[in-house]
């Protein structure tokens, strides 16, 4: 089943990426083997092999009952994995806005949590240790311009750097 | 020529240029351990500083750097799956499996042999071959790029998952995501959705971090970590020097040898460079193996190949550079600014009118290769340890890590969201049994399969023809056909061979 989820939406990506590559101008003096040949190609075989995978599922048929069995008991904290994810998507869009060391040091306090840190001061000491030397080496010894953020994180990474 | 070999190790034993390489070595390791920051930038950073030096003590740091940090990328990338350098992509594939298994000092070990056998097997054909290696690069057209992508690709059915069709599903999606971006040929901006972060196209550093490093550590979250530790991991054995034992060396002899050979001639050819070297070290140690089921599984087979070839590249890169005045790669083409600042010029003239400068190069390729074994001895003892601090602390540091080394790279925050959509995507695809490899290999090769075929189309007004007439790529196209059909061919003989055997029993 997950073959054919997977095949199908393979299918409708390429589709539609296809589709997006009947909008490419056509430059002078490339019209042919254009811009479009090549990832038509690509997406060409892409479907034709997407569709090759979904006809061997079907044919297989029943045997993917019991590796499904298998994989959902490979898997037992889901919740963690999720936070995880979400955690990971606000830490990024947060860099610009709180700048890389606060969101940094903030970040690395919550995942340290979700992976199983219960003592407070070890997770305050590891994420300040981290910011520390990620602000030494990449700000301060290799003028690395990390995002500063806005408002009073602007501020204060100017203050830092 | 043995005066000028002794006059060349005389230069470079001498303390001030013995003490630039060490600088050298330092720096390089610092540079390689440290994702997001590559050879290309440290050479280009610190040649201003050789300014007032001599011409070789300059040269000779920025050689024994660029050799260091090639090597250094294998132990991030061994622990933490992530490519402290871009030639060390292809090792996270069996070094991490390795480190898994409680040998990173094993894992670490082979990668600095292998890493100063292919260098001093290029530095050895530098010295010894140059000019006529310099002609073979010559010989490469676009249509050999293209036959040389294709044989790359034929592999890809076996490396990474179990299924040889879903590998193949990985790599046809590698191809596809490097036409993003700006057209290669015309200039015309394909899938860039009006965004300015994807007209350079899908940044290659960011995409392999977010799909080996994120994903990892969203699985190891997912199977569960008990007191912050992961489920099955084992602790490293003692951490000592794990160099490969003499059995290891025999069994390897051959992997060395071809991968020393790919990375050499691969690190000779334009445009390409110790990453391309180090994957083609791989799959052809994956197409000669007698068990290439086991690559990616954690076999020593698979540190060693891409490690001898990626520094056997940079030996190789240096060919053109100094016959031509070409440079084979982009940390050679910004070493020529070292060369210009010194009023060196690079090229047939300098290896006639300079050749005790040229000689002492060699020397001093000869000996950066050596002081990767100090440099490996350095970071080892230290590195090896951090796979055993618990998970609580070593995943959130590969998630900073991931971040800051994406966002090194160019300064851009483009990149650090090209890592977090290819950490969901890796993690995704992995579940799904998709290989990781083979789609790393369709981004590589992807940009390489399609500007070669386009330029030679153009070149020979759409004649297909061109691909099989020139001798080399004919060559190229046949081993490629050959090694794609020959599980097939295989398969058959000893259906036909299980039959005899069953009618005469």
């Amino acid at each position: 089943m997950n073959n054919i989820v997977a095949g199908s939406i393979l299918i409708g990506l390429s589709i539609f990426f296809f589709y997006l590559t009947t909008q490419f101008p056509i430059v002078k003096g490339y019209q042919q083997m254009g811009d479009a040949f090549w990832p038509r190609t690509v997406l060409f075989v892409l479907i034709g092999l997407s569709v090759i995978l979904i006809v061997q599922t079907f044919l297989k048929g029943g045997k993917k009952e019991s590796a499904k069995k298998t994989f959902l008991k490979e898997v037992p904290d889901r919740p963690a994995l999720f936070k995880t994810m979400g955690i990971m998507i606000v830490y990024i869009l947060c860099i610009p806005y709180l700048g890389f060391l606060v969101s940094t040091f903030l970040a690395l306090i919550v995942f340290s949590y979700l992976m199983g840190d219960r003592k407070a001061s070890g997770m305050v000491y590891f994420s300040l240790g981290m910011t520390v030397a990620t602000y030494l080496v990449f700000a301060l010894l290799i003028y690395t311009a990390l995002p500063r953020g806005v408002w009073i994180f602007k501020s204060l990474s100017n203050l830092l750097y | 020529m043995l005066e000028l070999f002794a006059f060349g190790f005389y230069t470079v034993l001498m303390p001030v240029n013995l003490l630039a390489m060490m600088a050298g070595m330092l720096i390089g390791l610092l540079i390689g351990i440290l994702p997001g920051l590559g050879g290309t930038m440290a050479v280009a950073l610190i040649i201003p500083f050789t300014f007032n030096m001599e011409p070789i003590t300059g040269i000779l740091i920025l050689i024994s750097l660029y050799c260091t940090s090639t090597y250094a990328g294998s132990i991030t990338a061994i622990l933490f799956k992530i490519p402290g350098e871009a030639p060390s992509i292809m090792t996270i594939l069996d070094g991490h499996e390795l480190a898994k298994k409680g040998q990173a000092g094993r894992a670490l070990g082979m990668a600095i042999f292998a890493s100063t056998l292919g260098g001093i097997f290029s530095t050895i054909c530098l010295a010894a071959v140059s000019i006529p290696l310099s002609t073979v690069a010559i010989e490469f057209g676009d249509a050999e790029y293209f036959a040389m992508a294709v044989m790359g690709l034929s592999v890809c059915s076996g490396i990474g998952g179990k299924s040889v069709l879903k590998n193949v599903i990985g790599a046809v999606i590698g191809l596809f995501l490097a036409t993003f971006g700006t057209s290669p040929i015309s200039g015309t901006h394909r899938f860039t959705f009006g965004w300015s972060g994807l007209l350079m196209g899908i940044t290659f550093i960011p995409a392999v971090i977010g799909l080996f490093a994120i994903s990892e550590v969203f699985e190891e979250v997912e199977r569960g970590l008990k007191g912050g530790q992961r489920e099955g991991y084992k602790r490293q054995e003692k951490v000592r020097i794990g160099m490969p034992t003499w059995e290891e060396i025999k069994y390897l002899k051959w992997t060395f040898l071809r991968s020393s050979i790919i990375g050499t001639i691969i690190g000779i050819l334009p445009g390409v460079g110790a990453t391309t070297a180090a994957f083609f070290g791989y799959s052809e140690a994956v197409r000669w193996s007698k068990h290439p089921e086991k690559f990616g599984t954690g076999i020593i087979e698979g540190i060693a190949a891409p490690e001898t070839a990626n520094n056997a590249a940079t030996g190789g890169a240096m060919v053109p550079l100094l016959t031509l005045g070409i440079p084979g790669s982009s940390v050679t083409a910004v070493m020529i600014g070292a060369f210009l600042i010194h009023g060196l010029r690079p090229g047939p003239m300098m290896m006639m009118q300079q050749e005790k400068l040229v000689y002492s190069i060699f020397a001093g390729y000869f000996f950066s290769n050596l002081l990767i074994i100090l440099a490996g001895i350095l970071g080892i003892k230290f590195v090896a340890r951090l796979m055993d601090f618990p998970y609580h602390k070593v995943g959130p540091a590969i998630l900073l890590f991931a971040v800051i080394g994406s966002y090194a790279i160019n300064n851009s925050m483009t990149d650090v969201y090209v890592t977090l959509a290819f950490g969901f995507i890796g993690y995704v695809l992995k579940k799904q049994g998709f290989g990781l490899a083979p789609m790393i290999l369709g981004m590589i090769l992807g940009d390489l399969a399609e500007v070669s075929l386009r330029r030679a189309m153009l070149l020979s007004d759409f004649d297909p023809m061109i691909l099989i007439t020139r001798p080399i790529s004919a060559g190229l196209i046949i081993f490629a056909v050959l090694s794609l059909c020959y599980p097939l061919i295989q398969k058959y003989l000893l259906k036909g061979r299980g039959k005899e055997e069953l009618a005469s029993s």
